[in-house]
């Protein structure tokens, strides 16, 4: 037999086509690079650390998507490309409980705060929703974490409402994070404001709350401005949240 | 042009590539990705270049390269999913076929020269630049792989000791 190379292009046109699957795959791989690169890039240039942080997740996102689809699966490597997406923005030093024992009123100064780890979780009262706090870009968000069965948050009921009422008309959050509860009891509080509903403690503030209640001021960029962990009182929250409004 | 745009218009000529001289679509699959992860992570210092398709085939190349350098630290295991081709009714096609598996049993460097020079169709100083070698070496490499392709089998079979 003879071969020319005209077979040999012919033969490498033919087997250079890719099955449309791996092209989805790959698609997937730079759509969650490219959402890295458009959606996350104003913590790129904050610091230095970070570059570490997001190039050691670049390399997770190799290995979890190259395990996934060597010859095996295709929805893992989705889900894969979802977790490097979160992962990505908690990369700046995440939040986490200043060591101080029996404090539990901290405030931190705008050059010292730290972003909250991503917060999502079932929405209380709406079944199969999910409630994000990426919902809320731009704004000061309040946290609270409560329990229908926890009397202290019973007393702070009140004054949670009443700044609820005064502040969120000028464009704050209220956000609770309902923890070791049942979504009926929890459902019957009557909480104005929309609630996660995490009885396991799974969510990152869930995680945190080693007492309840605990309520969180998150700045417009969601980093930690000021938390207690002691009931609030209407003056010092609303002092709080009108000085975190206030800055830029 | 933005990383999507490149990558929009040159993924399916960057993974043909990588199917063809890796002579397995699912390593290829992880070399492009792999390519794809660190030439997004440089596209703000590569952006200006204007050879960027040989830039990203040399990722490619060192990357197939790099991974052969790692095999002797992976565990070879068999390959359930049966990812040779699945043999065609035609004659036609049966010459082709075996033709695809020669070709994958080429050493290595044989197998990227003759794919960048009968599928990128570059000249050999351009395939010389991407491996990083002598155009004198690109062309013993092509003539070599050239002459096993045309003779048959077994003797391409007892060749694998001869080459780089």
């Amino acid at each position: 037999m003879s071969r020319t190379s005209e077979d040999l292009r012919e033969t490498f046109a033919r087997h250079a086509q890719a099955p449309k699957d791996v092209t989805a795959r790959l698609q997937v791989v730079v759509d969650t690079l490219s959402e890295q690169r458009t959606g996350r890039r104003p913590h790129h240039r904050r610091s230095a650390p970070l570059l570490v942080s997001a190039a050691v997740v670049a390399v997770t996102a190799v290995t979890v998507v190259t395990a996934s689809n060597h010859r095996t699966a295709h929805p893992q490597v989705l889900a894969g490309s979802g977790d490097v997406g979160t992962a990505i923005s908690a990369a700046p030093t995440p939040f986490s409980l200043p060591p101080a024992a029996g404090k539990t009123d901290y405030s931190f100064p705008v050059e010292q705060r730290q972003v909250l780890q991503p917060l999502s979780g079932p929405k209380l009262g709406a079944s199969g929703a999910t409630l994000r706090l990426s919902e809320f870009p731009g704004k000061v968000v309040v946290i609270n974490v409560w329990g229908s069965w926890c009397a202290p948050c019973k007393s702070e009921k009140t004054p949670l409402k009443a700044v609820y009422t005064q502040l969120s008309p000028e464009g704050v959050q209220f956000l609770g994070i309902d923890i070791r509860d049942n979504a009926a009891a929890a459902e019957a509080a009557g909480i104005p404001y929309p609630s996660i509903f995490d009885p396991a403690q799974k969510t990152s503030v869930g995680t945190l709350a080693n007492s309840v209640p605990m309520t969180i001021v998150l700045d417009k960029q969601h980093r930690v401005a000021h938390l207690w962990l002691q009931p609030i009182t209407q003056a010092s929250l609303t002092d709080v949240v009108r000085a975190v409004l206030a800055e830029n | 042009m933005t990383f999507e745009e490149y990558v929009t218009a040159r993924l399916p000529a960057l993974l043909g590539t990588a199917r063809l001289i890796s002579a397995d679509p699912a390593l290829a699959e992880d070399l492009v990705q792999d390519v794809l992860i660190k030439l997004h992570a440089r596209w703000d210092t590569t952006g200006h270049l204007v050879s960027r398709d040989a830039y990203v085939r040399r990722m490619l190349i060192n990357e197939l390269i790099s991974w052969r350098r790692k095999w002797s630290r992976q565990i070879p295991h068999a390959d359930p999913a049966g990812s040779a081709t699945v043999p065609d009714r035609t004659t036609d096609v049966d010459e082709r076929d075996a033709l695809m598996s020669e070709v994958r049993q080429l050493p290595p460097r044989q197998r990227i020269v003759i794919v960048l020079r009968f599928f990128a169709d570059l000249s050999d100083e351009q395939i010389a630049a991407d491996l990083g070698c002598a155009v004198s070496t690109v062309r013993v490499h092509a003539s070599r792989a050239l002459r096993a392709l045309r003779i048959t089998t077994e003797t391409t079979m007892t060749r694998t000791d001869s080459q780089l």
